[in-house]
């Protein structure tokens, strides 16, 4: 990996929650890269810092968490530098977000259409709605939206969990990002979906050339999909592996030791 | 569509349950209407006499269902102290009522909101505890002491409006802020708690991620979210206003439909009691099935497949 082209390079990465009883350091000092068109798996358990890293590489870290140190590299641009405008003009554009919870991740009151639409019309300002509205429904049908002319008017509402998690792809990809940030796309979804979305993600990353860093603690989904993983424990990357060729079975240092305490003190970096 | 039909049936029952409630509780207060009416030194048959004209003399039943008939055709009976059809009185009396309402409305909402809005984006600040204190002591105070309040200091001591009612816009302006500021309190308050319950919202790190900026995620992704609550709460509000402006119609001299009540109070003209009484539950009910048909309108999730 290290002779590759990286999109995003994380040096040292802290995101801490400043609570009253105590800092929590959710993210502990992450070092991560994302080669140029790859896609890199990031495992862990759950809690272990996983989605927060994601939530520190957009900017979304909520009060009272916020990243307190290390640095977001996207094509050269420290992304923990800019000031919020700024890093607004990137999220949505370079770099874009698929939630975990298609759910709850899309606004109950708008029709999806619309929100996916408004993705594209805040980075491009100077087009059309009718010629947003045409590229929309081009990206719904894309991903594999049926009858995405019908659908461009639905409330989210009327679509089950795997067209909702479409609509977020096609919300994600509406803008032909650099870098798509995947946080566990298809836990909420069942077996065949989850099958169809990891399909599709990868077909889009063929065709656009795209990176992808993708959040799950499904190792069947690393093993498909990724060319190479980071396994996270306790807010700090244990270890790094590339899938091809699989040789290593990944994660050893995750496993409790005889003793059934976890690993920290028994940490090693590759 | 049936569903509205429906609702409508329903308020039906209630109605006649109101009207037979107001009809029991003005015979049950003491005070013959046709004696008050004669005024003192009058002989007891013309008491009667007059008694027997007004249809007192029949059983209570039969008064009773003479009034619903009466009532469902629009006729609400003649006042016993002027003599004047009640409905007509009542028409009268109503725009007054009508443009107070709306003006207070329109000053408790849009005050409400923007507080509220203000609050919730810089929460915990100095604004937002300026806001949030003023909006407190707005739900906490009568609306007679805000009213005299007013019209003692902007009134009287600085004539800045008129005191009492005169016709003009600006005579309207102190009623409408004593009668609004209680609702403008209770709408920030509310506005505020649900914007920031919303702000935790999964969809509200989608919009961001998307790119908006943060007033385009409040406005265009929380705001029609955390207005839900807030919209059934000023509908309620707007239908009470309709009808409870008693105190602020006293206070301001307005003669709206308040003040129609405490005079028929006073002179013991039931019917013109029996009346408005019976014209502001209407209000009320009809104030409440708008705010549901409200809510289906912002919220697709309510909205019946056709």
């Amino acid at each position: 990996m290290e002779n590759q082209e990286k999109i995003l390079e994380i040096r040292g990465l802290k995101s801490y929650f400043y609570t009253a009883k105590g800092v929590v350091p959710a993210v502990d000092g992450v070092d991560l890269d994302i080669p140029r068109g790859k896609i890199v798996g990031l495992v862990g358990e759950s809690g272990c810092g996983k989605s927060m890293t994601a939530k520190s590489i957009m900017g979304l870290m909520r009060y009272p968490g916020r990243v307190a140190g290390g640095s977001i590299l996207f094509q050269d641009v420290d992304l923990t530098k800019l000031k919020e405008k700024q890093l607004r003009r990137v999220c949505g554009k370079d770099v874009s977000m698929i939630f975990q919870e298609p759910m709850t991740s899309l606004n109950p009151v708008l029709k999806v259409g619309r929100q996916v639409r408004e993705a594209l019309l805040v980075h491009e300002p100077s087009m059309s709605r009718e010629e947003a509205r045409r590229r929309v429904i081009d990206m719904f049908q894309r991903v594999g939206i049926p009858e995405a002319e019908k659908r461009y008017d639905c409330y989210p509402h009327q679509l089950s969990g795997g067209l909702r998690q479409r609509v977020m792809i096609a919300m994600a990809m509406v803008c032909r990002p650099k870098l798509l940030i995947a946080d566990e796309p298809t836990t909420a979804l069942d077996v065949t979906i989850e099958a169809q979305i990891l399909r599709l993600m990868k077909e889009l990353r063929d065709e656009t050339g795209m990176s992808v860093l993708i959040i799950t603690h499904n190792l069947g989904v690393v093993a498909e999909l990724c060319d190479y993983v980071y396994v996270m424990y306790a807010g700090k990357i244990m270890e790094q592996a590339d899938i091809f060729p699989p040789v290593r079975p990944h994660g050893p240092s995750l496993y409790p030791g005889p003793d059934g305490v976890h690993p920290p003190h028994r940490q090693k970096r590759f | 569509m049936r569903n509205v039909v429906k609702r409508i049936l329903g308020t039906i029952p209630v109605l006649i349950g109101v009207v037979l409630l107001i009809f029991i509780m003005l015979r049950i207060i003491p005070g013959d209407p046709a004696a008050m009416l004669l005024g003192e030194h009058v002989d007891q048959a013309t008491i009667d006499r007059l008694t027997e004209v007004m249809g007192l003399n029949r059983s209570l039943p039969a008064q009773f269902f003479g009034y619903l008939a009466g009532a469902v055709r629009g006729d609400l009976g003649v006042s016993y102290k002027y003599g004047r059809p009640v409905t007509e009185m009542i028409l009268e009396a109503f725009p007054y009522t009508v443009v107070l309402a709306l003006m207070a409305a329109v000053f408790a909402w849009l005050l409400g909101m923007a507080a509220g809005v203000v609050s919730a984006i810089h929460q915990n600040t100095l604004a937002d505890r300026l806001f949030m204190g003023t909006s407190l002591m707005g739900v906490s105070m009568p609306i007679f002491m805000t009213a005299l309040l007013l019209q003692y200091f902007l009134a009287f001591k600085v004539k800045l409006f008129p005191l009492t009612l005169n016709g003009t816009f600006a005579s309207m302006i102190l009623p409408a802020v004593a009668l609004g500021w209680n609702s403008a309190g209770s709408i920030a308050r509310m506005t505020r708690s649900s914007l920031l319950e919303v702000m935790q919202a999964d969809f509200v790190d989608t919009a961001r991620a998307k790119g908006l900026g943060k007033r385009a995620v409040i406005l265009g992704h929380a705001l029609k979210n955390a207005m839900l609550p807030v919209i059934t709460m000023m509908a309620l509000q707007f239908s009470s206003m309709l009808s409870g402006a008693v105190i602020t119609e006293s206070i301001f001299a307005i003669p709206g439909i308040g003040r129609l009540a405490t005079t028929a109070i006073q002179n013991r003209d039931m019917p013109v009691l029996q009346g408005t009484v019976l014209f502001t539950t209407v209000l009320v009910i009809a104030g409440n099935l708008a705010a549901d048909l409200l809510y289906s309108v912002l919220d697709p999730r309510i909205r019946k497949e056709a």
